[in-house]
């Protein structure tokens, strides 16, 4: 529960805001899905609802607020839906990303990039000299 | 490759000549589908330096720029059903003048009046408590200053009309006005 403070944002401020990210990041996701599924399978809230086990109302409500699922909801919704969730984490700092099977690790290699410099000669004839420059390139 | 357009031109210049400022979120989850502009006035109120605004930073809006910015769900109406909730309603029987709603908690709620130059660009040109704005026909009467606010940030360039949701807004739209029941 956020209170109404005075003060600059503090850290239950950035807790705050973080759990409200976090809670529409599932909304949005699972409406996106839903949508997709409703305009290429015809998929209603109705049918949805049923798989669930739960009234249409619910899960209309859902759609028109900010819910706070269990994690057990989710899992139930995203297996209604027949998608996988994957999780990633990425630290805000490093940039550094985890999975739940440990840090990724990024893959590491070199690019040469041809690349030139034009000068011209007394006669105004421009001449292209090429050369190389080696970068090292992390995909995570 | 970067593109340079219109809207950025026109966008580029009401920031430089410090009619505009762009609103970040605080929260961006690795992309930024949609972005906000405000006047600095506006600006001044979200981060607390305007005595109005005793109780800013907000929360209630703070997530929902972040929302809106992300490009996650957010819920919009395109007749002004305030009673749906949206958080984004555009007033019926004005020219495509939109409120951004805050909505929690109930006493506090704020909204930000304003138009997009187009898709997926929002210009908040004013900010009120709703218990400032009172009834139906008070409400219309401050947004209906939001054309002139316009004016004199653009001059004649044209508001955003559209007919769906999502000519509005990139990203995710839950239309409120045909959720099913």
């Amino acid at each position: 529960m956020w209170t109404i403070s005075r003060n600059r944002p503090n850290d239950q401020f950035e807790r705050d805001l973080d759990r409200g990210f976090l809670r529409s990041a599932f909304l949005s996701l699972f409406w996106a899905v839903f949508s997709a599924k409703k305009k290429e399978e015809k998929l209603t809230l109705t049918q949805l609802a049923d798989t669930l086990g739960v009234n249409k109302s619910v899960v209309s409500r859902w759609f028109s607020g900010d819910p706070n699922w269990r994690i057990n909801t989710i899992s139930d919704i995203a297996n209604s839906l027949d998608i996988e969730i994957r999780v990633t984490a990425m630290d805000r700092a490093t940039g550094r990303v985890f999975t739940p099977s440990g840090e990724t690790t990024p893959i590491r290699f070199s690019l040469s990039v041809i690349d030139g410099q034009t000068q011209k000669d007394g006669d105004g004839v421009e001449t292209r000299t090429p050369f190389l420059e080696e970068r090292i390139v992390e995909i995570a | 490759m970067l593109t340079y357009n219109a809207t950025d031109r026109i966008l580029y210049q009401a920031v430089e000549t410090g009619r505009l400022v762009r609103r970040l979120p605080r929260r961006q989850g690795g992309q930024e589908l949609r972005t906000l502009y405000v006047t600095p006035k506006i600006a001044d109120g979200l981060d607390g330096k305007d005595e109005q605004f005793k109780y800013f930073p907000f929360l209630p809006m703070e997530n929902l720029i972040s929302i809106y910015c992300a490009g996650h769900a957010v819920q919009v109406s395109l007749t002004g059903d305030s009673s749906k909730k949206p958080d984004f309603e555009r007033l019926s029987g004005l020219d495509n003048v939109w409120a951004l709603c805050a909505r929690k908690p109930r006493f506090w709620q704020t909204r930000i009046l304003g138009r997009f130059l187009s898709k997926g660009v929002f210009v908040g040109l004013a900010m009120y408590e709703r218990r400032w704005l009172g009834g139906r026909k008070q409400y219309n009467k401050f947004a209906e200053a939001i054309p002139e606010k316009w004016a004199s940030i653009f001059g004649n360039v044209s508001v955003l009309n559209a007919s769906t949701p999502d000519d509005y807004f990139s990203g995710v739209v839950i239309d409120v006005d045909d959720i099913e029941k």
